[in-house]
């Protein structure tokens, strides 16, 4: 087979892979919260953040961050990437909300 | 490149967890100050992401064993045929294939895990694991 | 300008292109240089390259599902002859199959 071109770390279909899981994971607050910031922003009012735009996102992370990441947390860290990218907003300015968030959380 | 040892399902501690809820408040607080979302249109959304489910899924199944011309409809465009269910659909097209003694479907989406959210629901967890991404286009009759 | 004519047909023989494309891609890499046969047309959308990179003005593009053997996409393992994968690709990603200058 010739030279298939260039190959992105998500495009793993056909590999080899172990079990695939039974295990059904709960669907968490943040994962929910996430996904509706996305199809709000998303939406025909905002289109600052499409599908197709948070598949870029995360198939550009680099290896390491992308097998890191559970699933709903990729799209979470894509869904910043490109707001980052478009000038929505800056990785300071979420950091420094996040700060003050911390202080919010126990221990 | 051997893409051999992938994880087959990455899940967040409890550290994790914490971590994406930290994010994701933050970036809600960041949108909301800057007049992109309100926290109304979050909840609301959040209800609408919940809202649809797997019981769709059974009650549109349900219409095609038993409904001839809904059958053939469905087969033909499922997406007009399920919004005709009073069921909102979001994607631009669905296809639905049928299980026949014959010949039996296996649907997956190797790069990304789509699903038709706005019918179904979040997919199950073993439908977003890498190794069902991996495993579906090649080993279809199934490992386990 | 739009048109009701496509390049490809349900029947015919098609190879899947490598483009050599980087950046955000619809065709996985098992698929690519793949013979198969379409099955099905499924209409003209926006290219996902296009729009993943916010570009929402482009031509839309023919898309349509390509059936394959099993056997021979996965010719080093055991597959029932009658298996099949269909995968939707877009139609800049094919040619007709046997075409002369395959990139």
């Amino acid at each position: 087979m010739t030279d298939k071109g260039p190959r992105g770390y998500h495009d793993i279909g056909g590999d080899q892979a172990g079990q695939i899981p039974m295990v059904e994971l709960p669907w968490l607050h943040w994962e929910k919260q996430s996904e509706a910031l996305r199809s709000l922003l998303g939406d025909g009012t905002r289109r600052l953040v499409s599908l197709d735009e948070l598949r870029r996102g995360f198939e550009s992370f680099g290896e390491k961050k992308y097998d890191g990441f559970s699933f709903y947390r990729r799209r979470l860290e894509a869904m910043v990437d490109i707001l980052i990218e478009k000038g929505v907003l800056t990785r300071e300015e979420l950091e420094a909300a996040m700060s003050e968030g911390r202080k919010r959380w126990p221990g | 490149m051997p893409h051999d040892d992938h994880q087959a399902i990455v899940v967040e501690d409890e550290a994790g967890n914490i971590e994406g809820q930290i994010v994701v408040n933050a970036l809600q607080e960041v949108l909301i100050a800057k007049g992109l979302v309100t926290a109304q249109e979050v909840t609301a959304a959040i209800a609408k992401l919940e809202s649809p489910g797997f019981h769709q899924g059974a009650e549109i199944v349900a219409k095609a064993w038993t409904d001839p011309a809904f059958k053939s409809a469905l087969l033909a465009d499922g997406r007009s045929t399920i919004q005709s269910l009073g069921m909102a659909v979001t994607e631009a097209r669905i296809i639905v294939v049928e299980n026949t003694p014959d010949q039996h479907n296996l649907i997956t989406c190797t790069l990304c895990s789509c699903y038709p959210r706005s019918i179904l629901g979040q997919p199950p967890s073993w439908y977003i694991s890498k190794a069902y991404r991996a495993l579906g286009p090649r080993t279809p009759q199934g490992s386990s | 300008m739009t048109s009701n004519v496509t390049r490809f047909s349900t029947g015919d023989r098609v190879r899947v292109r490598a483009l050599g494309k980087a950046g955000h891609v619809r065709i996985p890499h098992y698929i690519r240089g793949q013979v198969g046969e379409v099955v099905q047309y499924c209409g003209r959308y926006l290219n996902p390259e296009d729009l993943s990179l916010g570009k929402t003005n482009g031509q839309a593009v023919d898309l349509y599902r390509v059936s394959f053997p099993q056997s021979q996409l996965w010719s080093n393992e055991p597959h029932p002859p009658q298996d099949r994968l269909v995968l939707e690709v877009y139609d800049h990603w094919l040619e007709t199959q046997g075409a002369a200058n395959a990139p």
